[in-house]
């Protein structure tokens, strides 16, 4: 015959009217000989009760206004995805020098503000915010979240630049948002090839 | 339920489709959780762009609903998981002085039960949501917690034993429940 402890664990079950039939036959023939048994049930089912009172109301609205905000952010999302082709070259180019750059920091024997100052001058034209972009989708699994996030372009960059430098790897690419370009699966390799090829 | 080619390709229109058929249950899950709208609108449209996000992974093996279900779920538990390692809710007794019989009392004992619930561990709590308020069946349950139907139910006795526990300390009386 089973104990009082081994009932408890099935009177959840029984409450919630999830036990088999024949458990519930059992159930029930303890608990009409067992007044501690019978309160701890009763105790449960009226947490069960209390849980299906507690209703919640959606705004008959609710559907249509996640919609077109869900819209609006896929829309902003779509705009940025059309400045990412261009946007590669610019951020391979850019990587690559400022690697060169960095390496020269650390090496004395090159290194030279002289020459930075000089660099810095001849790649000016140079648009950050594009390199930005495309750092903001190789670093983010969510690109939406960090576009709302208080991240400012060059942070994103300069994030994407020192893990490529410290850590010798690229950051991971978001394959659908690739895809999403129409890169096929060779395109997006050469263009993943291109970027270690120049930048490590 | 909504087959794969609903959803594919993935233009405009299935994807709202999509959203508007399935966004009262995934909007509701999300309800339970937190406590305003708006957090529970940012899990929904969280929810909905991983949708669209991985439409292209969608596989014919199950439906649609099943998906978006399952993308929320663990949208929901990763939530859950951020909230337990900073929250540090109390307990509060409920004031037994209140009329057992009226609105007030039964507020009291429905904001005892939201913060009981926010003390349950991460998958207790979506156990006891998916399953008394979205009225999913544990086989059910398991699968959109990458689970089986056994540890389900072990998780949903667990919860309504700790729930029945913090509603003893919390002085919450069930005579007129």
């Amino acid at each position: 015959m089973k104990q009082c402890k081994e009932y408890e664990d099935l009177l959840p079950l029984y409450s919630s009217g999830d036990l088999d039939s024949e458990k519930q036959i059992q159930v029930e023939n303890h608990l009409r000989d067992c007044e501690t048994c019978r309160q701890y049930q009763l105790s449960l089912s009226a947490i069960m009760a209390i849980m299906k009172q507690d209703r919640i109301s959606i705004p008959d609205s609710y559907g249509a206004e996640l919609v077109v905000a869900l819209n609006r952010r896929l829309e902003k999302r779509r705009a940025r995805q059309k400045q990412l082709l261009w946007a590669i070259p610019a951020f391979t180019s850019t990587v690559a020098i400022l690697l060169i750059t960095g390496f020269s920091l650390f090496n004395p024997e090159t290194a030279s503000s002289q020459w930075l100052a000089q660099f810095n001058l001849e790649h000016s034209y140079m648009n950050f915010s594009n390199v930005g972009y495309f750092g903001e989708i190789l670093l983010e699994d969510d690109i939406d979240a960090v576009t709302e996030s208080n991240f400012s372009t060059d942070e994103i960059y300069k994030n994407a630049v020192y893990q490529i430098v410290e850590e010798q790897s690229l950051p991971e690419v978001d394959r659908y948002l690739m895809a999403t370009v129409n890169l096929n699966d060779v395109e997006f390799q050469n263009i993943i090839n291109k970027m270690k090829y120049e930048i490590l | 339920m909504l087959k794969q080619e609903s959803v594919r390709p993935p233009d405009a229109e299935s994807f709202n489709r999509l959203v508007l058929e399935n966004q009262e249950k995934i909007f509701s899950l999300f309800r339970r959780m937190v406590s305003s709208h708006d957090e529970a609108d940012d899990l929904t449209q969280e929810t909905f762009i991983k949708v669209y996000k991985n439409l292209s992974k969608f596989r014919n093996d199950s439906s649609a609903y099943t998906w978006i279900y399952r993308i929320a779920v663990n949208t929901g538990l990763n939530y859950l998981r951020r909230q337990k390692v900073r929250q540090t809710i109390g307990l509060d007794t409920v004031d037994l002085a209140a009329d057992t019989a009226g609105p007030e009392y039964r507020e009291l004992t429905n904001s005892a039960l939201k913060k009981a619930l926010k003390k349950l561990p991460s998958k207790q709590q979506m156990v006891i949501i998916l399953r008394t308020y979205q009225g999913l069946a544990f086989k059910d349950i398991g699968r959109l917690m990458d689970t089986t139907e056994n540890a389900a139910k072990v998780n949903f006795s667990h919860a309504l034993k700790n729930l029945r526990k913090m509603f003893e300390e919390m002085g919450v009386s069930y005579e007129t429940v």
